[in-house]
C-alpha cells in the first residue's frame, strides 16, 4: 500500500469493526512542505475536532543554513476526518548557540481543550531563551506553553487516500462446532491462529481460494483469532 | 474623522473578535529548568486548570494567571479529570502512581488513593486514566522501560484490580485510551523495538476485558516514542487513530 503521508500528521478513518476506510494527511503548511509531524491529541468541538501536535518545517538561519524546527501545531478537522486548517506557534526564531553556530528551539503540543467559548486551547512544551555558560551565547529551555486560538490557515494541504485492505480473509463456519475450519483468502500466504493470551496454537500456509483447515484436536472451546498479515478475524470455537 | 472612526471601530471589533485568545509561556519555578504542561481542563466557570510539572496553574479565559498550587514531592501531573461524582482529580506519580482529589477553587488536596498492586520499584508513569460509568478506573501506565504498558481496571480503594493486560514483550506500546460505555479502544505503535520501523495498532476490547478485534495499520514510522491520538465520532461511527 502506498501511503504518501508517512511521517506526516495524519488521521486514519476506520469502521466500528476495524476495517480501514480512508486516510488523511497534511503535507504542507501555508505553502511550506512539512518534513514530518504528529497529531497527539484530538477533542471534539461543535463542528468537528481540534487537535494538537507538531509540524517540522525548514527555516534558514542568519548564515543561510537551512535547519528544521519543530513547531507546536494546532489542527482543525472536519466531520469526515479531513484536516481543514493548521496553525503553528512558538517559533521563537534562531539564537546564537556558539559564536559560529545558530540553533532553533522546538515545541510540541501534547494536549488540547475545546473551550466553551469556541476556541482551541492547546498546551505542551514551549521554549524560553536563557543566557548560557561562557562561550555559549544562549540556550533554549522547555517551559509550559499554552495557546488559545481559533485561527487556522486553510491552505495546509489535506490529502485523502482511500484504503483498500491488502488482504481479505473470510472464515466459516463461525461459531465453529468441529475441528474443520474454512478460510477463504484472495492472497496466498502465512497464517496463524492465536488464542486470547496471544499464544499461537496453529500456523501454516494458505492458498488463494477456499482452504479447509484441520484444527488441533486438543484445542479447547473458546475465542481465537485467525491472523494473516495485518488482518485478524475473530473465531469462536464451541465444539458442541 | 471618518478614517479615525473606521480605525477605532476596526480596533474595537478586532479586540472583541480576539478577546479570548492568548499565548502564554509559563516559567512557574523561575529557573531555567525544564517544565512540561501535560494536562488541562476547563472548569464550569470558564477558568482553565493547566498541569505544569508538579503544579496546577489556574488561568482566566484571557490567560491571566489566577493562582498556582505546588504539589511538593509529586512528579509531572499527567491528567486532570472528573470522576463519576464530578470531583476534580489529578493523576500523577510519586514514584508510584497516585490519584488526588483537589479543590477546584485553590488546588488544595482533599483526598487521594493509589491504584492497587504497585511493586516496590518507583518507575511508574501514568499514560492515561478514564473513569467508567460505574466509577471504576481504567488506567494505562508503564513501569520502566521504553516499550510495552499495562491496562488495568480497578475500583478506587480496592487492594486488587479487576483485571489487567500487560503488553510487555508484545511489541506494542499503547499510548491512547478511548473508553465508551462498554468498550475500550487502545492505540499505539507496533513493532519490535529493533525493527526501526513501526506500524499503528488498535485493539478493541470490552470493559470486562473480552477481545473484540485488533487491527494493524501499515505506517512504517521510524520512531516509536510518539503518542497516538484516538477519537471516535458518533456521526459516522468511525474511529480516528492519528499520528
Amino acid at each position: 500500500m502506498n501511503i504518501g503521508g508517512t511521517q506526516a500528521p495524519s488521521i486514519h478513518v476506520i469502521a466500528n469493526n476495524g476495517d480501514s476506510i480512508a486516510f488523511h494527511f497534511a503535507s504542507s503548511f501555508d505553502g511550506t512542505p512539512i518534513n514530518h509531524g504528529n497529531i497527539w491529541k484530538m477533542v471534539a468541538h461543535s463542528n468537528g475536532f481540534y487537535a494538537t501536535g507538531m509540524i517540522s518545517l525548514n527555516a534558514k538561519d542568519p548564515d543561510g543554513t537551512s535547519q528544521a524546527s519543530d513547531r507546536l501545531a494546532v489542527f482543525n478537522i472536519n466531520q469526515s476526518g479531513a484536516i481543514t486548517g493548521i496553525n503553528q506557534f512558538n517559533d521563537i526564531g534562531f539564537f546564537k548557540l556558539t559564536t559560529t553556530q545558530y540553533s532553533i528551539a522546538h515545541a510540541w503540543g501534547v494536549g488540547c481543550l475545546s473551550t466553551s467559548d469556541g476556541y482551541c486551547l492547546a498546551f505542551g512544551i514551549g521554549n524560553q531563551l536563557f543566557p548560557s555558560t561562557p562561550g555559549w551565547l544562549a540556550k533554549s529551555v522547555f517551559k509550559g506553553y499554552m495557546i488559545k486560538t481559533n485561527v487556522f490557515k486553510s491552505n495546509g494541504t489535506s490529502i485523502k487516500q482511500n484504503i483498500l485492505s491488502p488482504i481479505a480473509i473470510q472464515i466459516y463456519p463461525n461459531p465453529l462446532h468441529s475441528n474443520s475450519l474454512n478460510i477463504v483468502t484472495k492472497n496466498a500466504g502465512y497464517f496463524e491462529i492465536i488464542d486470547i493470551s496471544n499464544k499461537v496454537v496453529m500456523n501454516g500456509h494458505l492458498n488463494v481460494g477456499d482452504n479447509q483447515i484441520a484444527l488441533p484436536t486438543q484445542l479447547s472451546a473458546g475465542i481465537y483469532y485467525v491472523k494473516m498479515e495485518s488482518v485478524i478475524q475473530k473465531l469462536v470455537v464451541t465444539f458442541k | 474623522m471618518n478614517l479615525k472612526i473606521t480605525v477605532v471601530a476596526f480596533l474595537l471589533f478586532n479586540s472583541i473578535l480576539h478577546a479570548q485568545s492568548f499565548e502564554k509561556t509559563l516559567n512557574t519555578r523561575n529557573t531555567d529548568g525544564q517544565e512540561y504542561a501535560n494536562a488541562g481542563i476547563e472548569l464550569s466557570d470558564g477558568k482553565y486548570l493547566i498541569g505544569i510539572d508538579n503544579r496546577v496553574v489556574c488561568l482566566s479565559q484571557n490567560g491571566d494567571s489566577l493562582w498556582t498550587k505546588i504539589y511538593t514531592g509529586f512528579g509531572n501531573i499527567e491528567k486532570i479529570f472528573r470522576d463519576q461524582n464530578n470531583n476534580l482529580m489529578i493523576a500523577t506519580n510519586i514514584g508510584k502512581m497516585i490519584i488526588v482529589k483537589i479543590n477546584p477553587a485553590n488546588g488544595d488536596t482533599l483526598s487521594s488513593h493509589k491504584p492497587p498492586k504497585q511493586f516496590s520499584n518507583s518507575g511508574y508513569k501514568i499514560i492515561d486514566v478514564n473513569v467508567l460509568p460505574g466509577g471504576d478506573y481504567l488506567l494505562l501506565y508503564r513501569n520502566g522501560g521504553p516499550d510495552g504498558g499495562t491496562l488495568q481496571r480497578y475500583t478506587p480503594g480496592s487492594s486488587n484490580f479487576k483485571w489487567q493486560n500487560d503488553y510487555a514483550g508484545k511489541s506494542f506500546k499503547p499510548t491512547a485510551l478511548l473508553v465508551e460505555d462498554t468498550t475500550i479502544a487502545l492505540g499505539g505503535y507496533y513493532g519490535a523495538i529493533n525493527n526501526y520501523y513501526f506500524d499503528l495498532k488498535i485493539i478493541k476490547l470490552s470493559t470486562n476485558n473480552y477481545p473484540i478485534w485488533e487491527k494493524q495499520l501499515f505506517r512504517r514510522m521510524t520512531y516509536k516514542d510518539g503518542t497516538v491520538g484516538l477519537v471516535k465520532t458518533t456521526k459516522t461511527n468511525t474511529y480516528w487513530p492519528a499520528i
